[in-house]
Formats: structure tokens, sequence, C-alpha cells
């Protein structure tokens, strides 16, 4: 399935708080490179969030949450721990669904399908999207069947089919060149930053439509880290990406717009830039300057 | 200097003192383990001890014509035929009576004793006498100088005979107080054989060509048989009921020198002038015997003068000129072996433990022997035996029979045959349901649903086995016996009515799917099952009628003429099944749950669906659980004891039969121990198979454990 042939939905209705205009097409992070082009300020919406509330039981953990992703963008989520950004990860591929006694209202699209409709097929769905946990985990396989997971549960079997997607996966993941020789190893022999390569290469073997990050550099350290940000920057050409992340450099560096949350709501969306030095929200200037969180 | 604070050195000595403490408890557990393990394996060892001989001072006494050995070794009888029945002490040799009274002496020829004391004589006026030696002694009184000898005496009629062969007394019948003696004797005229009770002599003459040149006879137990040996190196068996005809015959191949019965009088020792020792049987085939050489023994050194038996067990002395030795029948070992020159007469004790031989000069030699298990051998316990009675070498379990004579069968194969298959029936009950069971409810039940099934199988746990196998062996049997086939059926009945039910569930309207809530559509079998019970009970007796012929068990006897028991294989294995079924799905339940959340998520985030995550990474990241819970399982069920025993007829048998019994090695000890005499074979023999017991656990949990670890390692996470 090629992404570019996929209709996409014609009313971006933008939640961001700044609308972007022309003037700010070309913002410069501090390397230099460019941060947000003007094609991602003109892309097409990919995830569309809209008047979302979960409920744990009688808890809401969500409140009215609404939220764009264009098309090849990143967006970063951030906010203190529990303020409901994971949750709202989960609800793009209904993983949230394994846990008992969740209760979702709203309305959740994936490219122009609403993921909430009943006669959506939840498996089919996760199968267009791509999960990066913030823990890596990989299976207890070899390199190549971690890789090839997603494929062979949609029964794929023909060799050359698997070998095409794990060797493209892995070069994607930037791993290639650090397992190609071994790739009937275990995945659980590499190192923390390569097992978390792995992850990334497992969920981009499906050619997902939407990749989403929940936190993946977490438990890394730092130079594993930066080879995970690099590696986001180079999938943004071809893959829709969100992000979770506590660490507000990292959203600074990787992602094009940032969502900022607190307690179940989202505060403060807008261009990750524009947020981050000028911020319209008391609230996030204090978050982002570290006043709390 | 600074103060270390005194809560901190409250703290590192309980510290030191609780590590002690622990320490010492796990070296004790492994002392104790060890200290049984030390205890089984010496009590089990003797049975591997050859037996140990002892060359006692001989003693010089007077030419004898046979030797009388008492139990107690304390005594003996001489047969002189000049001087009558001389009894001595031993080993000083002081002499302590001469029985001088009944034939005439100097005799003209007094036959071999038999182990039990009895023996014939041809006296100085050729009149017939049959002799027995009595020992009378006061009960509890070690001191053989306080012990009267007796010789009762019967007979005492003209023989007119030469040469006597073969006497046999013959325990009184009807209403006769004293025995009647069969004899083979022969004269100018050939072989003749008489019959006495009472009076005179009748000699009838048996004209056999084949028995011309008999050189020894020997009549059966109960006189109804001859068995005679001759010099061109046959073995002929007579029949001597009415006029005496021959059965059937045996080539030896070298002349017959000795015959000899072993204790129980079946097995029949033929001894040849080049030493050759065999042993022969008659088994009774219908109208026909069947005789064969059943056990071969080592060669003696020159021709075998004569044997003598044990009075407890199979064991037998056998002589040559030169030669003496102890042989046992079962195992056909040698267990005593002694040249002694110008052997004329020997005789061995009732127990076997003493062996005397007297020389033409008059030197009576003596060995002292200990042999306390000479009916073990590697052979008898794992190999084919050829037993008394039977048509061919088998592996038998039959530690003791009705009479004293029995030969022990104590082949342990078929109780570790009967361990496996008891452990396979149960395995294959409890296993699939035992590990499904688990993968759906930690995986796909509603977990209130796991909040009640768990629990309630663990209870499954806390019955009593003893219980289990009561039901097992007196509810359970009697109905699988009435319904064995509905139970056959009733697998494919319930299949059928899930594969109906499943595709319609799919059909259903999704709304009413999804209401029903994730994991509990499985109820929707339980009415499934139900019909297909109900299918099974309507249909079963129909499918028996046109297909069975109307009765199961009459069918599977006809057809494939299996024996249908009521305590069977099947019955084990639900009754094992259900003890060990707890455990299995406790233990792998816990390692399917434990399966790290984050491996199911990313599972499922790449588009599993929960069966292929449950199946391609929960089963194998929980492999090593699941593994050790089988293996935990199978433990119990190779030990478990009450259920085997109450739930199978305990029946040694090889047979992979599911529709008969099984006697496993932990059942054998249970039953068999409340009546093995100590220090006894039977009993060191149960002490080994708990030794078997104890190894078989051991290699495999530790096998189970090196497996356990190299999965661990293969499916290690986080």
């Amino acid at each position: 399935m090629d992404l570019n042939e996929r209709p996409v939905i014609p009313e971006p209705v933008p939640t961001i708080t700044e609308p972007p205009r022309a003037g700010e097409a070309h913002i410069l992070s501090q390397q230099g490179t460019p941060l947000t082009d003007r094609a991602a300020l003109e892309a097409p919406t990919m995830v569309s969030v809209k008047d979302l509330n979960l409920f744990y039981g009688r808890k809401q953990a969500l409140h009215g949450i609404n939220l764009e992703v264009g098309k090849n963008t990143v967006m970063a989520l951030i906010g203190p721990s529990g303020c409901g950004k994971s949750t709202l990860l989960r609800c793009i591929n209904r993983m949230n669904d394994l846990i008992d006694n969740v209760r979702i209202d709203g309305h959740v699209r994936v490219g122009q399908s609403d993921i909430y409709a009943p006669d959506v097929d939840v498996i089919g769905l996760r199968m267009r999207m791509g999960m990066v946990f913030q823990k890596s985990n990989p299976f207890p396989k070899s390199i190549y069947e971690n890789v090839a997971y997603g494929l062979r549960v949609q029964g794929v079997k023909n060799r050359a089919v698997l070998d095409e997607a794990v060797e493209r996966s892995l070069i994607s993941a930037g791993l290639w060149d650090e397992v190609k020789d071994r790739l009937n190893e275990s995945g659980l022999g590499l190192s923390g930053g390569q097992q978390q390569r792995l992850c990334i290469a497992r969920a981009l073997a499906v050619k997902p439509e939407v990749l989403l990050m929940d936190e993946p550099c977490s438990a890394l350290d730092p130079l594993a880290t930066s080879r995970i940000e690099e590696l986001i920057f180079e999938l943004k050409r071809d893959f829709t990406i969100v992000i979770v992340t506590h660490n507000m450099q990292q959203a600074a560096r990787v992602s094009d717009f940032t969502a900022f949350f607190w307690m179940g709501k989202l505060i403060e969306v807008g261009l990750t830039e524009k947020l981050f030095t000028n911020p319209r929200e008391r609230m996030t200037e204090d978050y982002i300057s570290g006043r709390f969180g | 200097m600074t103060r270390i604070p005194p809560a901190l050195i409250r703290a590192k000595r309980t510290d030191r003192f609780m590590t002690g403490i622990i320490t010492m408890g796990g070296f004790l557990i492994i002392a104790a383990v060890l200290g049984i393990l030390v205890f089984i394996g010496r009590e089990a060892l003797p049975l591997a001890r050859s037996g140990k001989s002892r060359t006692n001072p001989s003693l010089q006494v007077a030419p004898v014509a046979g030797l009388l050995a008492d139990e107690s070794g304390k005594v003996i009888g001489l047969l002189r035929p000049d001087s009558g029945v001389e009894c001595i002490a031993l080993p000083s040799g002081t002499p302590l009576a001469t029985l001088q009274d009944g034939p005439v002496r100097p005799w003209k020829q007094a036959t071999e004793p038999s182990s039990r004391g009895e023996f014939a004589v041809l006296d100085q006026e050729n009149k017939l006498f049959f002799g027995r030696l009595n020992w009378e002694k006061p009960s509890g009184d070690p001191d053989p100088t306080h012990w009267t000898p007796t010789v009762e005496w019967n007979g005492g009629m003209p023989a007119s005979m030469d040469t006597l062969l073969a006497v046999r007394a013959l325990p009184p019948s009807g209403l006769a107080t004293q025995p009647s003696y069969r004899v083979l004797a022969s004269g100018k005229d050939g072989l003749s054989w008489t019959e006495w009770s009472e009076g005179a002599l009748t000699w009838k003459s048996i004209t056999i060509p084949e028995l011309q040149d008999t050189t020894q006879a020997i009549w059966s137990a109960d006189g109804a048989h001859l068995w005679a040996g001759t010099r061109s190196g046959n073995l002929h068996f007579l029949s001597m009921e009415g006029e005496p005809t021959l059965n059937s015959s045996l080539a030896f191949g070298e002349p017959v020198t000795a015959l000899g019965f072993v204790l129980g009088q079946t097995s029949l020792l033929v001894g040849g002038e080049q030493g050759k020792l065999l042993a022969c049987q008659a088994i009774k085939k219908e109208d026909a015997f069947l005789l064969q050489w059943f056990h071969q023994f080592e060669k003696l050194n020159g021709p075998i003068r004569g044997f003598k038996s044990s009075l407890r067990d199979k064991r037998f002395l056998a002589w040559s000129p030169n030669h003496v030795v102890v042989d046992h029948l079962t195992t056909e070992n040698r267990i005593f072996s002694a040249s002694a020159q110008d052997t004329r007469h020997a005789s061995l004790s009732a127990r076997g433990e003493f062996i005397y031989a007297a020389s033409s000069t008059g030197e009576l030699r003596s060995w002292s022997m200990d042999a306390p298990h000479p009916e073990i051998s590697a052979k008898v316990l794992w190999g084919k035996v050829h037993y008394e009675g039977y048509e061919k070498p088998e592996q038998v379990w039959q530690s003791s029979g009705g009479t004293d004579d029995f030969e022990p069968k104590l082949s342990l194969m078929p109780l570790v045959f009967g361990t496996l298959k008891g452990t396979l029936f149960a395995m294959l009950f409890a296993l699939p349901l035992a590990l499904f069971g688990a993968l759906y409810t930690s995986q796909f039940a509603h977990p209130r649903l796991k909040n009640i099934i768990k629990p309630a199988v663990e209870i499954m746990a806390a019955l009593p086995s003893v219980v289990l196998g009561f039901l097992a062996g007196l509810v359970l049997a009697p109905l699988l016996e009435k319904s064995a086939i509905h139970v056959i059926l009733l697998p494919f009945f319930a299949l059928l009515a899930a594969c109906i039910v499943a595709p319609l569930w799919i059909r259903m309207p999704k709304g009413f799917r999804l209401g029903w809530g994730q994991g509990r559509e499985t109820l929707w079998l339980i009415p499934a099952i139900f019909i297909g019970l109900g299918l099974c009970i309507v249909l079963a007796p129909s499918f028996e009628r046109i297909f069975l012929g109307g009765d199961f068990r009459a069918w599977l006897l006809a057809k494939h003429s299996i024996t249908y028991d009521q305590r069977n294989a099947i019955v084990v294995g639900f009754a094992m099944g259900f003890a060990v079924i707890p455990i299995i799905f406790s233990v792998s339940e816990d390692a399917l749950s434990s399966v790290p959340k984050a491996l199911t998520s990313a599972s499922l985030a790449c588009g599993a669906s929960p069966w292929q995550t449950a199946w391609r990474v929960v089963v194998p990241t929980a492999s090593p659980g699941i593994f050790s819970a089988i293996m935990v399982g199978l433990g119990r069920a190779i030990g478990e004891t009450m259920i085997v025993l109450m739930a199978t007829g305990n029946t040694p048998l090889m047979d992979w039969s599911p529709f008969n019994g099984m006697r496993t090695l932990a059942a054998n000890i249970a039953v068999e121990a409340p009546e093995a005499p100590v220090h006894g074979t039977l009993y060191r023999v149960l002490f080994l198979t708990a030794l078997l017991l104890f190894a078989l656990t051991f290699l495999l949990n530790t096998g189970a454990e090196v497996i356990r670890q190299h999965l661990r390692k293969r499916y290690e996470t986080f």
C-alpha cells in the first residue's frame, strides 16, 4: 500500500494555537537543520482526534481532546507524568481496548476512517500503525524473526518478501550494518539502544501509516538517544510520527509540532519552535521552564 | 573515629544470625535427602553381594553310604552299611548315637538319601526297608547332646531285586497312616517297579526298549511319572498310571550319571559323565507334556554323582568325585564351588548354609556358606528369565505364591513399564486439559472469570489422593465399564458440537457478539458440549449395536483379543490426571501470566490477533515455566501411589492396552512392603525399587532443570 495514493481528508480543522503563516515556513533549529518546512505546515491531516473523552472506570483521564497531526510530520506530546499523553497515544491504535473498564467517547480518525466506529477491525487497524514502547521489548526470537513478526502474523510466508522487508526495515532503523551478519541470533543479545532500534524496525516492517512512539528513549543512554533522534528525523520522510516524551530538549529537537498536556487536558499545541520560545499559555511556559512537572 | 550506631550493629548481628540459620536449614535439607538416599542404598546393596563361603575343619569318620544333614548344622547322620545310622555332633565329631535297629547289617545297598532325610535299604537278607531320620529336639535346647535321633523304618519285605534305582515316598492317602512307596529297581529280568503300602511286593516289569540302558531314574513328586536317564545320553519321561508308557524323550548328549529335583520337584536336574549340568521341565499342554531344557549351568569337573536341593529356595548342591558346587536354578549362578578330592557323597542343609562332602576314605569335609540373596541377578531384575512352568523366558513380577516351594519372579520391568504406562495415560488426559486451560485462563478469559477458574482448579489439588483413588476405583471404574463406548465416543460428539457452534457464533450480529464481552463467548461452548453429551448418550447404544455387535467388551475380546478389566489404564488416566491437572494448570498459568505485558502489547501493536500473540509470543516466552509445570506434574504422576493402588487391579502386566491395568513401582512398594520379611530378598528388592523411583525422579528433574535453564536463556526477557 502506497501512502501517497491514499486519499486524504479534505477538511483539516487546525487546532493549532497559532495558525502557520507563510513567513514562518523556514525555522532553523540550533544545529541549522530545518525543523519544519513549508510542506510540514501544509501537510494534509493524517490523525485527527475530536472531542475525545476517556474514562478509566469513573475517573476521567482525557478531557475533550482535539488534535490533528499532519502527514509526514512529527508531533511531540509533552506534559508531566500522568497527564494522559500516553493514554492519548494508545487511543490512536486502540491499545486501550485491552484495559478493563475503559470507556471512550469522541472520534479518532486515522487517514479517512473513524477507528472507533463499531465495524472497525481492530487487528487490521493495528496493522496500519507501528508502535514503539518506552522500554525496548524485542520478542525472545531471532533478530530476523523479530522484524518479520508483523508480516508473519499477516500470513506472509514468502521468504523473499520477508527478506526484503527485514532488510529494508533494518536499514530504515539504522541497524542493518550492525546486525546483518547475525540475523539469526537472539534479539535479546543486542544492547539497549540496538534493541530499541530493533523495535523500531519491527514497527516499520509492515509499512505503517503512523508510527507511535511512547517515550522511546527514556531507558537509553545519551548516545543511543541521539542515534534514535537522528532516526526519527529520517523516518519523518516516510511516516507520520506521534511521539510521547518527557525530555523537552528531545521534543524540541525532533518534532515539528508539540502538544502540551496537563491533567488530561490539552493545554496548548503549536509549532514546536513557537511553543518553546513563545508559549501562549502561562502553564506551558512554567512547565517548559521547569517550574513544575 | 566515628562511632557505629548500635542499631546498625544490631542489624548486622541479626543479619549474620539469620544467614547462619538459613544456611544451616539448607544444609540440613540436603543432608536429610542424602541420608535417605544412603539408607535406601544400604538396604538394597546386599542384593548385589555374591555369596561368601568358609571352609570348616574336616573330620575323619568311617566310610559312609550317604550323609543326612540337619538344618542346625550341629549334627549329621552317617549312613553306614555295616553299622547302621551313626549320628555325630559337629564340628567336634563327638559320636551321639548309633541306631542299629531295622535291617540286618551289613546292608547290600543304601540309596542316596533325599534332602528330607529319606532313604531305602536292601539288607543282608535282600529285604527292602524304607528309612527316615528324625531328630527330636527339646524345644529351645541348643545343645545337640540332648537331642535324640530316631530312624523310622517301614517295609521289610523280600525284594528279589538286585539294585534299587528310584524310591519315592508318597504321603499317606485316605485312611492310611503310613506313607506308601513307589520303587524302581533292576534285577536279572531288567527294570521292574512296584508300589508298596503294606504286605508283599508285587513287581511289574517295564519292557520299554528305550529304557534298557537306564542308569538313573527318579519318580515325580506324585509318583505318577518316572524320569529315566540312560547310558546312551537320553532322558525319558514315562507315565506310570496304569501300564508304563513312554511320554516323550530329550537328548542329553552324554551318559546320564545323576538325576535330582530342585525344591518344588518340578525342575529336574540332569548331570552327565562329562560334568554337563542341565535343568529340564515337563509342562502339561492339554493332554501332552512338553519337555524342555530350560536352564543350563556351568560344567563340573568329572562325572556328576548326585544332587541335593535346599528346602528353602531354588539352590541345589551337585557333586562329582572332585568337585562340589552349589548353583541357583533361577539365576543359573554358581554360588559355591570347591574342589574336593575323592568325594563320594555330599549333602546340603535345609537352608543351604552348610555343605558336607564325604570321601571314600571317610574324610568328612564341610563348608559354611552365606548367600542371602542368591535368587537375584541383573538378568532376573531386568532381563527375561525362564521360570518354572513357563514355556519361554519372560519378564514377570510375582514375589510370592501359595506354597513354600514357589519360585519368586522379581523382574522390575513390569513395574517400570506400569509406572510409565500409568504416567503416560495420566499425562494424555491431563496435559491438554491443563495446558490449554491455563492458556485460556491467562490469555483469553475475562479477568472476573479467571478469578473464579484459578482458585477452583487449585482446590482440585486439595483432594486427598486416597479419595480420588476411592472414587476412581469404586465409582468411576464400574460406571466406565457400563458406558465405555459412551466415553470413547464423547470427545468426537463434543468436538462435532463445538464445530457446529463456532461458525454459528461468527454469524451472530456483531453488536451481540461485542456485547457479550471478550473471553466470555466460550460459555456458549458449554451447552454445545452438553448437546454433544446428549447425542452421545442417545446414539452410543445404537452405535454399539450396529458396529460392535451389541457388546463392546465382547467385541473387543473377539475381534482384537483384548480383555477389558474394570480397573484399567483409562480409569487411572482420569483419576491421576485429575490429581495432576491442578499442578500443571497452576504452574503453567503463573508462567503464562507472568509474560511481560510489554511483549503482548508489542505483539498486539504489530497487528497480531490475541491467538497469534498467545501462540507466537506468550507460549514460547513462558515455555520454561510450562516445561517445569509438565515436569512437576510428571514427577507427581510417577510417584503417585494411592490412586494407582486403588484404581487399578495392580496386575504387573506388560501391555499397552488402555483396557487393562498395571502395577507401578510406587504402588508395588505399598502393596508388598507389609508382607516382606525384614532383610529378606523381597524387602531388599522393594528398597531397590524405591531407589529406582528416586533415581527416576532425580534424573527427570535434573534433565528438566537443564532443559529449563537452556530454554530460559533462550527466552530470557528483561
